[in-house]
């Protein structure tokens, strides 16, 4: 392959991955699981908030709901077992979905924290951070899982492929870790008083964050790209460089 | 240059498939056969994937799929493959699929493929998880024969067609053999698809290969003999199995071992005799060597 081929399959995979996330945002926002979320959503909080401002379980499950959500829209993902992809391939696959997942979350963020100004709420500011912060590292963790998990038909794993022996503790200790924030930030999104402290609490919550992609970030170098290379990884742009400068 | 696999093993918890050892040559069609947990989903999908990290090599057309890489995508992309389980998304529709993946493969024929479709009576803006599983299967038939590849495979395809979407298959897989230098590899548990269609075979048993060869080299070695019981017992020594019932006996025997005055008919064995009566019996694979190697029962 040489690069322009290369930079060919990049966008089929980036066109793959828009298909899927389509097709996945058809799925559930068009779909009967959609309006039960909206059911729930205005019935759990909307109604409730409206009737009591001060009721934080309300906001709570302003917080559950956005979770149930975007978690439903994680779980599918591309198939692509069978697919004349590269494991180099499939990290960029999982690169761009998840890019545009945590996009996805922003957009609904917003446009939730957009309805609740207009019902005149006044928690967007003091539980919004932190909610952000929590689909953040759902997402994070959905998409390391996908790259830590993806697994083959008939149990093969992406992970006894493709990742090093020595790296294995690492990851496993980068997954109990994401797993623990995940649910410690979901349990001070949904019962603990946020108004105290808040920023407090979001700045805590950040720095885990940050921790945390800076593991996944660190994550695609664990995946061994090529058996037979220990050479690092060059961009395609350099590779293009270096075959100008030969040419 | 067909399908070449050198010494393959695969370890998989506690099984372990392999040597699997075998070359099958452009243009003709393999059939792998063998008891459930044999060994022949690992050996396809290890195939499929161009999984050799136990040991071992695939080739295909002298590509190797064992380096990851630009090698596994060009390996891949001479595979088309028609699977017992689905292999695409299924939030998609048929025409999503040929969009969104037909792009990986080289000379994918869109016309080709939405012909296809039709022809195959696919709704084509159903999402998948809205289609039964003949469907799916259909569209997946639609897609393997809408590229360039060099290898067909098939796992247990037409357990789930009605018999004219196995009828379309058949003619399907007829055309895509006539080039010359392609190959299929096809597992079935319905042997009568592979007495018609199979040029070689391969048979696995817990893991191990037991026989590659040409199909009708290896049919012209066994014979079936039927007559009453009586005269069945008159042949003891050379029945490699038998199976009695009410009115009558029938037997596996080698060819070699005739001629079998005693018996009422001797016929050619269909595969799955050959299966039922070589492991119905419960032989083991050193006594089946030791009769393909002409020691006797």
């Amino acid at each position: 392959m040489d690069w322009t081929e290369k930079i060919e399959q990049k966008k089929k995979i980036r066109k793959m991955a828009y298909r899927m996330l389509w097709a996945d945002f058809k799925d559930l926002v068009l779909g009967w699981k959609a309006i039960l979320i909206l059911l729930m959503y205005l019935g759990f909080f909307i109604l409730p908030y409206i009737n009591e401002p001060d009721d934080y379980n309300a906001a709570g499950m302003y917080y559950f709901v956005i979770w149930v959500f975007m978690s439903l829209s994680a779980l599918a993902e591309g198939s692509f077992n069978y697919l004349p992809l590269s494991t180099k391939d499939i990290v960029y696959y999982l690169k761009v979905r998840t890019n545009h997942q945590v996009a996805w979350m922003v957009l609904v963020s917003g446009v939730s924290a957009i309805i609740l100004d207009a019902c005149g709420a006044e928690i967007f500011w003091e539980r919004g951070v932190i909610i952000l912060l929590f689909l953040l590292v759902t997402v994070e963790w959905y998409s390391f899982t996908a790259l830590y998990g993806y697994s083959k038909p008939e149990g093969t794993n992406f992970l006894d492929d493709c990742i090093p022996k020595g790296r294995k503790v690492r990851i496993v200790i980068y997954n109990v870790y994401s797993v623990v924030l995940l649910f410690t930030s979901m349990m001070i999104g949904m019962f603990m008083d946020c108004n105290e402290h808040a920023k407090i609490k979001a700045l805590v919550i950040l720095c885990l964050y940050l921790v945390m992609y800076i593991f996944r970030a660190d994550a695609a170098n664990w995946v061994r790209f090529d058996e037979h290379s220990k050479a690092p990884r060059r961009s395609m742009w350099a590779n293009a460089e270096q075959l100008k400068q030969q040419a | 240059m067909g399908v070449k696999v050198e010494q393959f093993t695969k370890k998989r918890n506690n099984f372990t498939l392999g040597e699997i050892d075998f070359e099958l040559p452009e243009g003709y069609i393999l059939g792998v056969v063998g008891r459930n947990g044999s060994g022949k989903s690992t050996l396809f999908q290890s195939m499929l994937f161009g999984d050799c990290k136990d040991g071992g090599s695939i080739r295909i057309n002298g590509k190797d799929g064992g380096t990851d890489g630009e090698e596994r995508v060009d390996y891949r992309r001479q595979c088309a493959f028609v699977l017992e389980a689905f292999p695409f998304t299924d939030t998609v529709t048929a025409k999503d699929i040929g969009d969104i993946y037909g792009p990986f493969y080289k000379d994918f024929n869109k016309e080709k493929y939405l012909e296809l479709l039709e022809k195959l009576e696919i709704p084509f803006k159903k999402r998948m998880k809205k289609l039964s599983t003949g469907m799916k299967l259909k569209v997946q038939m639609a897609f393997a024969f809408s590229y360039d590849s060099r290898v067909l495979f098939l796992d247990e395809p037409t357990a789930s067609l009605d018999s004219f979407a196995r009828k379309d298959l058949y003619q399907l897989i007829g055309e895509y053999m006539e080039r010359g230098n392609r190959n299929v590899i096809w597992t079935t548990h319905l042997t009568e698809e592979l007495d018609r269609m199979a040029d070689y075979l391969l048979i696995l048993e817990k893991g191990k290969q037991v026989v590659f060869e040409e199909k009708e080299a290896l049919m012209s070695q066994y014979r079936m003999v039927k007559g009453s019981k009586h005269q069945l017992d008159c042949m003891k020594s050379r029945l490699i199995g038998r199976l009695d019932r009410e009115t009558y006996s029938e037997g596996l025997v080698k060819t070699e071992d005739g001629p079998f005055p005693f018996a009422d008919a001797v016929e050619a064995p269909t595969i799955e005799d050959l299966l039922c009566y070589l492991y119905g019996q419960k032989k083991s694979i050193a006594e089946y060597a030791n009769i393909q190697n002409g020691m006797g029962a």
